[in-house]
């Protein structure tokens, strides 16, 4: 499976993602060449500024315990606080290297900052909920560590220094008051206490902010004012208020104020931004007790101060037209979802966006900053923002800035706004995944329809051929022509580039289209042999946790009608869920009108039955047991009617421990036929994998040494549930396999692994079922592998029925030693099923072996005899080895990889591979070698000359033949 | 030796096409026969002699494994059973 030095990169890419972000920094200068981001997804990069590539990364765990809780930037050193404020990092930022690393004691982390004395930054400061901790910078070592007083009622949320040797901790009772609390920076000694009355205030964060020379400004929504107190002086809140402004609290919005600091070192800036409603956010000065308005946003989106040298500017991101509450204009098909987020929602109805710069001390617009970015029109809103400023050399202000979208998409603009890179970072989070072949060229639809219509006379039948012939010919002149004008030109100026116009598929179907979902609800569509992002759609009304399940409904093959994916979107919460019908190709929303789901669906089922335009029926099954069916033509409904009384389906409740059957009725009600309760205290089901669909077996048996046949049991129905128990304690867990019929309900084969724990992963495929666990006995990781046969005798050759299967199959097992844990696990595919089958496993090392089933066959013999020897079979070894050239992705690491998906291509050999997780990598796989197709290194010169020259020495001699024959005639 | 390789295979063959070429030139062989009294024995006896050759040929085939006569000869021509039920599902989403 490993690749050649010169197949580097020839059918495989890799894409390496960051997630969305939580914290960035930019660096305040022109020519900075990077800006240092931490994300979602607990990454810690920095991306280079100029072309949004990733200098370095470092993945933490993908558990809460890898989250990262702040990130502070000190001069080319990036502090990052992380695991719930156990982990304090420094690293340095040039090359990603740890400076230093040291853990913390525990407590929930509230906040971090950087503390410095008025000459230098020396200290970085860890408030948690019970203390205080101050560190140095330079080695992480704790300079000091102080209890916080009344910590049980007090919640100290706010971290507050400016380079004067003390650092004042704010800490709010709810609707009662606020502790101040300063402290030495020297020794941690407490110099002041100070309580300060607050009944109006429910939380410190947003709502307050430190401006000037520590005075802490809280917005007082209910009172219609701001409240003001001096952190130094023992004072009571002064109470501001804002009428005499002419600035109005929006009803039912959390007013929020912003205040910035531009360095440790020094005071806040005295001017502040005050939120007054989604969209509404005014620019505010405090300045020696006198508050002053100094300019009112009304559309503003989104706001943010930077700093260069001694000045701060202000941005903000405003829409070109109005802004307007809800999503009228979206597209979307579940109108139902959209009322819940109406209240912070607004949009820009021609999804321009304007970035203007306004000096801070004044308000005032500055001259030439305004950046001009045009989003998708239906797609998703800016976020977040981040102002990178500079100075130019004629000493105006110049900027560039990074806006993030709703849908995780990371644009860096330049004036006057130029697109300087955008990264997709939904991709980091895909959750489903479809290959789509795709659409023939015109010509090979031609010659494809030829076979597709009725025939129409021999003559017409003729004519056809040969016009078609003809397209073909013109189609092949045109690519000769082409290879000719491109030879001339030098190589590098050859630009094959794929986009949607030129995409069709190649000979050999290797070539197809990745749709991919993605957690945020946005929907792509990849080119796989490139890797190139054709078409991006986003739900908007799809929220954080929603599941998915993607469905090929019509696939290429069925001209001219277009290609059709249907994504069923169910919210978490609501249950309610809805469809999206799409061109996979294409991108673009189909013209069919889904059906309106007024009930929960519970699941879907794909029949292998289409209506009149070849699109397969879908069923949806809903919380009363109802089937709606999609498309719900007279045509299908008719069929369905028909083979009703074939149609079962099987529901797992894992929550309920429940697994039931249902029977679908000719009114397309249903009745349920079977039930199996696994009960819940004592085991959880986990897993529950049939077959897929798509699959071909080739061979119905396999051939012993005596040369009879053992036939499979290919019950197509079958079921594969794994359960882990409840009970954790490692002498009394253990996990159970059930094979089941899905149509009957019956239970074929169970087994119990004693001593065994999660995560289980599981492949269930022909008559097999791998599954891999964690030994607790034995402290090892193993794989177990059942295959079931029918014996040396087919019950029934000609038809499976699972109503009539009075032999149960025999049942073989066998079980190995895995030396590491794995993170996926998958089987490979192809057309029809001749290609001997590898298990394609993703190692937490982010490496994907590759290994032949034939390793994982429980016929493998302990004592090799004559008859096994005669089937190939490997003789048993506990023990499966990881060789490092079985890595089908050599040292393209794929980090926290969440699964493999693997789909056919037009050849038998080949099957493709697509692993994601944080990155996305795509390559091709032969288990058998590549038996069907010439090699890379044929040598065509040799074998040509060689029968060029064969021709040619039998032309030869049978001239000299014919000349001697004439000779000797003549004698 | 029952095992197939270049040598046993070739002797195989000539024992089987050597009875099979005397058995097409039978009417030949029949001909010379014609002048000689005791024409039906003579011709039965030369039948049966290539009818053993041939059968020896063909149990020397079936020694070596190359007759087609054992399921696992014709397992490649085994369709898959026709499905008569349809099934799907899976967790409740």
């Amino acid at each position: 499976a490993a690749v050649y030095e010169d197949q580097v990169g020839k059918f495989d890419w890799r894409q390496q993602y960051v997630g969305k972000l939580k914290f960035a920094s930019l660096e305040a200068s022109q020519g900075s060449k990077k800006l240092v981001v931490a994300t979602e997804e607990n990454v810690v990069a920095a991306l280079n500024s100029r072309s949004g590539e990733i200098l370095w990364r470092h993945v933490d765990k993908g558990t809460p315990e890898g989250a990262i809780d702040a990130m502070l930037i000190h001069g080319q050193d990036a502090i990052t606080v992380s695991n719930a404020g156990r982990i304090l990092r420094s690293w340095e930022t040039n090359i990603g290297g740890l400076n230093w690393e040291t853990s913390l004691d525990t407590g929930s982390f509230q906040g971090a900052a950087l503390v410095g004395l008025p000459e230098a930054v020396k200290y970085v400061a860890v408030l948690k909920k019970a203390a205080l901790s101050l560190h140095y910078l330079s080695n992480g070592h704790q300079k000091w560590v102080e209890h916080l007083p009344e910590s049980e009622s007090t919640q100290y949320q706010l971290l507050y220094s400016r380079g004067t040797g003390v650092i004042h901790v704010v800490g709010i009772v709810p609707q009662s008051h606020l502790n101040i609390l300063t402290f030495n920076v020297e020794d941690g000694e407490i110099t002041k206490q100070v309580r300060v009355a607050a009944p109006w205030l429910g939380a410190l964060r947003g709502c307050c902010g430190v401006v000037g020379e520590a005075v802490l400004v809280c917005a007082d929504a209910a009172a219609r004012a701001l409240r003001v107190c001096a952190l130094d002086t023992e004072q009571d809140m002064r109470h501001v208020p804002l009428q005499s402004l002419e600035l109005e609290f929006a009803d039912d919005f959390q007013a929020r104020i912003l205040a910035t600091q531009p360095s440790v070192t020094g005071a806040s800036r005295t001017q502040f931004f005050l939120q007054l409603s989604p969209s509404h956010f005014s620019l505010l000065q405090y300045k020696q007790g006198l508050l002053s308005h100094l300019r009112d946003f009304q559309q503003a989106a989104l706001v943010s101060f930077a700093t260069t040298g001694e000045k701060t500017v202000a941005a903000v991101l405003t829409c070109r037209s109005e802004l307007k509450p809800g999503s009228s204009d979206s597209l979307h098909a579940g109108s139902t979802l959209e009322n819940t987020r109406r209240q912070d929602s607004l949009t820009c109805s021609n999804q321009t966006y304007n970035i203007n710069l306004y000096l801070v001390e004044t308000g005032q617009r500055l001259l030439d900053t305004t950046i001009t970015f045009s989003l998708e029109q239906g797609g998703a809103r800016p976020q977040q923002l981040y102002i990178q400023v500079f100075l130019k050399k004629d000493d105006s202000v110049g900027y560039r800035a990074l806006v993030q979208t709703e849908d995780h998409m990371l644009m860096f603009l330049q004036q006057p706004g130029k697109v300087v890179w955008s990264r997709e970072e939904s991709l980091a989070e895909v959750v489903s995944l479809e290959m789509v072949d795709l659409p023939l060229t015109g010509a090979q639809a031609e010659l494809e329809g030829e076979f597709g219509k009725k025939a129409d006379g021999l003559l017409g039948m003729f004519l056809k051929r040969l016009s078609s012939q003809l397209i073909l010919l013109q189609a092949w002149t045109a690519h000769l022509w082409k290879m000719f004008y491109d030879a001339r030109k030098p190589r590098s100026q050859i630009k094959n580039e794929i986009n949607i116009d030129n995409l069709a598929r190649d000979e050999f179907n290797l070539q197809k289209m990745m749709v991919m979902v993605t957690a945020s609800g946005k929907l792509f569509g990849i080119e796989s042999s490139s890797g190139t992002i054709l078409w991006k759609q986003y739900l908007r009304n799809v929220k954080p946790g929603s599941s998915f399940k993607l469905m090929v409904q019509r696939t290429t093959a069925h001209f001219p009608h277009p290609p059709q994916c249907t994504l069923l979107v169910k919210d978490k919460e609501t249950k309610m869920s809805f469809l999206y019908v799409f061109n996979p190709i294409f991108g673009k929303r189909s013209q069919v009108a889904p059906p309106v789901l007024k009930r929960p669906i519970l699941q879907t089922l794909l029949l292998p039955i289409m209506d009149q335009d070849y699109a397969k029926v879908l069923l949806l099954i809903d919380d009363e047991y109802k089937v709606t069916p999609f498309p719900a033509t007279k045509n299908v409904l008719r069929q369905l009617e028909e083979i009703a009384h074939s149609i079962y389906f099987y529901l797992v409740d894992a929550e309920q421990g429940k697994l039931s059957g249902f029977r679908l009725k000719k009114d397309l009600s249903t009745e349920e036929s079977w039930e199996v309760a696994i009960p819940t205290e004592v085991q959880r089901i986990v897993a529950v994998k049939g077959k897929r669909s798509n699959e071909h077996v080739h061979s119905q048996g396999r051939v012993m040494g005596d040369r009879s046949v053992l036939y499979k049991s290919l019950n197509p129905n079958l079921l594969a549930v794994v359960t882990e128990s409840t009970d954790t304690h490692h002498e009394r867990t253990f996990i159970g396999i059930y094979l089941m019929d899905g149509v009957t309900g019956r239970i074929i084969h169970s087994s119990v692994q004693k001593k065994a724990k999660g995560p289980v992963h599981m492949v269930h495929s022909e008559n097999w079922v791998v599954y891999q666990y964690w030994n607790t006995k034995a402290r090892r990781n193993e794989f177990t592998v059942l295959e079931l046969y029918e014996g040396t005798e087919q019950y029934n050759a000609t038809a499976f029925s699972s109503l009539d299967r009075p032999i149960l199959p025999q049942v073989l097992q066998q079980s190995y030693i895995f030396p590491s844990a794995i993170s996926a696990m998958e089987a490979t595919i192809t057309e029809r099923g001749i290609t001997s089958r590898h298990l394609l496993i993703g190692l937490p090392s982010g490496a994907i072996l590759s290994l032949p089933k034939a390793l994982l066959d429980p016929r493998r013999p302990e004592i090799p005899t004559e008859q096994s020897r005669e089937e190939n079979l490997i003789p048993y070894s506990p023990d499966v080895q990881i060789h490092a050239e079985r890595f089908i992705n050599y040292n393209q690491t794929i980090s926290r990889m969440r699964g493999i998906y693997t789909a056919p291509s037009g050849l038998e050999s080949t099957c493709l591979v697509v692993a994601y997780g944080l990155d996305i990598f795509q390559t091709r796989v032969y288990p058998s070698k590549q038996f069907d197709v010439l090699k890379d290194d044929y040598d065509y010169v040799l074998i040509s000359s060689v029968l060029f020259g064969l021709v040619f020495a039998t032309m030869i001699t049978k001239r000299l033949a014919q000349v001697k024959l004439l000779n000797r005639a003549w004698r | 030796g029952n095992t197939i390789s270049i040598f046993p295979a070739m002797m195989v063959c000539m024992m089987g096409w050597r009875p099979l070429q005397a058995l097409m030139s039978l009417s030949a062989t029949l001909k010379a026969l014609e002048s000689s009294s005791r024409r039906a024995l003579q011709g039965l006896v030369f039948l049966v002699g290539n009818g053993l050759g041939l059968a020896l040929a063909l149990y020397k085939c079936q020694a070596m494994g190359l007759l087609p006569t054992r399921p696992s000869d014709w397992l490649a021509f085994v369709t898959p059973p026709q499905r008569m039920e349809f099934t799907g599902g899976g967790l409740i989403l």
